[in-house]
């Protein structure tokens, strides 16, 4: 087999890519080296493990391959990740801020035992059992203010979530990345209005949109959204 | 935070901070965690069955709703839109079929051309009669309401099945997954279920039948409902059946007695099986004769139902 050429992103920190531009593939460097998180390929280069980012599986992965400005990703990035599931996406976030740290929320049990087994010995990230809906419950553990929220939840109050989260942990300035899925929240309601109501209540708040993605083509119905504090 | 703890002369560090925190996470998470503690299973079955009856209540609402509107817009309700709740909505939105413009449809709903010319056509040369609709559009929005709330129970029915029962869920999907955990009556009686039983889950009473009219005997019940064997050829299906119903007691069993996600794996290996059944049996077997006799026994004891 021919060894793809592997080689940084041009824009993302920490982030590696092979092929053509039609047909890019990403890969993050495995922090957690032997370790793979959802069977997902391994390339080795010297001494370094490459792990293919799958786009149907990761949705920050489809919006780097729908040409994302910024992920706001750089190595020291502290991040809170709502929605953590059992460790596809934030496996790779953790590959990217290598000296950063995640704090990872998921109100599943089984899905954050799962997350632990497959991420105990990456030392940056913190799982946290929690509903994304009551912050306040999980103010023990984040110690300190993040730069960044992710985040991915199935629900259909995204708006409420990240505003109460972004009030009580996010840094002035700090982004949020949040995930709308048109469906999750009114059936009967057109899904440009969906996206238009969840927006609105966001600025509402003072949250400034930066970016608006539409990764339907990678994840049916969703568009991911930047915003800033 | 790190300031104000060095502030009062304790020396600690950021790393042992972070570590410590991770060790909290990881224990808060053990101690609320009591595997396969049977509320789920309650929950799971509550769900679909409500599911299963706002599915046929929406069905028996939009025909009598498609029936009484067919007064004003007969050609709408014989011809053109078949979706109940895209129907409903039409008549929620836009009402009267004088409204129904080009405009008005590209603003609201996103209908191909070739339909869109279609209804506003018809809508035009309708031979309905003028009657009041403001009753007709407030049962319209009664069943929108019924289907907003049968999607998002389905959202949740979702999220239940996927924390509880991820591999049957993957392999599957949370829709026929509850059904055959709500059939076994929990998570822990399908887990113990043999392969061969799961297989006619749901088909007791085709089974029984069978048994009495001594018909050939099913071979699928609520399985029966997945895409991959309701596509599949009709020589097909049994075969795809039976290989289903061994890897959906294989999910079971990991859901209920481990932790481990193969999901995606169990339902690769189905597929690749069912390509190779396809390869190896291309054309139906040549048992015609007796197959048609069993069909037209069949027919008939629908018939008397
Ligand atoms: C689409 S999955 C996330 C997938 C994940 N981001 C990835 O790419 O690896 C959504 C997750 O949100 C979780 N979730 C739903 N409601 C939540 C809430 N209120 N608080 C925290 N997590 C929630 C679900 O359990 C599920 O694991």
């Amino acid at each position: 087999m021919i060894q793809p050429n592997i080689r940084p992103h041009p824009k993302f920190v920490n982030v590696f890519i092979s092929g053509p531009s039609e047909k890019l593939k990403l890969y993050t460097k495995n922090l957690d080296k032997g370790n793979v998180i959802y069977g997902e390929k391994i390339i080795l280069k010297m001494d370094e493990e490459f792990r293919l980012w799958d786009p149907y599986r990761s949705k920050l992965a489809a919006l780097i391959l729908r040409g994302t400005q910024k992920i706001y990703l750089e190595r020291k990035t502290t991040c809170l990740y709502l929605g953590a599931s059992s460790g596809t996406t934030i496996s790779h976030i953790s590959d990217i801020v290598s000296n950063g740290l995640i704090f990872g929320v998921e109100i599943s049990e089984r899905s954050l035992r799962q997350l632990i087994q497959n991420t105990s010995s990456r030392k940056n990230i913190i799982p946290i059992l929690g509903n994304a809906l009551n912050p306040q419950e999980y103010s023990m553990l984040i110690y300190k203010p993040v730069d960044l929220i992710y985040q991915d939840v199935s629900h259909p109050d995204q708006a409420n979530i990240a505003i109460r989260n972004a009030n009580l942990y996010l840094k002035e300035g700090g982004k949020i990345i949040l995930f709308i899925k048109s469906q999750s929240i009114k059936s009967t309601e057109k899904p440009k209005e969906i996206f238009q109501n969840e927006l609105n209540t966001l600025k509402s708040a003072n949250l400034k949109v930066l970016e608006k993605i539409n990764i339907d083509s990678y994840a049916g119905g969703h568009l991911g959204v930047m915003l800033e504090k | 935070m790190i300031n104000s703890v060095n502030k009062y002369g304790v020396q600690i560090t950021e790393e042992q901070i972070r570590e410590r925190s991770k060790k909290l996470g990881e224990s808060l998470a053990k101690k609320s965690i009591s595997r396969a503690s049977g509320k789920d299973d309650i929950l799971i079955i509550q769900m679909i069955n409500t599911l299963d009856l706002l599915k046929k209540t929406i069905n028996l609402f939009s025909t009598r709703i498609r029936e009484w509107y067919g007064l004003h817009f007969p050609e709408l309700t014989d011809k053109i839109i078949e979706d109940h709740v895209l129907f409903s909505k039409l008549i929620s939105i836009i009402g009267n079929r004088e409204n129904f413009t080009k405009e008005n449809l590209q603003d609201k709903f996103s209908f191909k051309d070739y339909t869109l010319n279609e209804i506003v056509t018809q809508s035009q040369n309708s031979m309905g009669a003028e009657i009041d609709l403001d009753n007709i559009q407030k049962y319209a929005d009664l069943i929108l309401s019924i289907e907003l709330y049968r999607t998002r129970l389905e959202n949740d029915l979702d999220e239940l099945m996927n924390g509880a029962t991820p591999n049957l869920t993957t392999l599957v999907g949370a829709l026929i997954g509850a059904k055959l955990v709500a059939s076994a009556g929990s998570i822990k009686k399908l887990a113990m279920l043999p392969a061969s039983t799961i297989q006619l889950l749901g088909a007791e009473r085709a089974l029984f039948r069978s048994l009495k009219s001594s018909a050939k005997s099913p071979k699928h019940g609520i399985i029966f409902q997945w895409h991959g064997i309701r596509s599949a050829k009709p020589w097909h299906r049994g075969k795809i059946s039976r290989l289903l119903s061994g890897k959906i007691s294989l999910a079971a069993k990991l859901d209920y007695f481990s932790d481990k996600l193969l999901g995606d794996q169990l339902l690769n290996e189905v597929n690749q099986k069912i390509e190779e059944i396809k390869r190896k049996f291309p054309n139906p077997p040549k048992k015609s004769q007796k197959k048609s006799q069993n069909l037209s026994k069949k027919k008939r004891s629908k018939k008397r139902r």
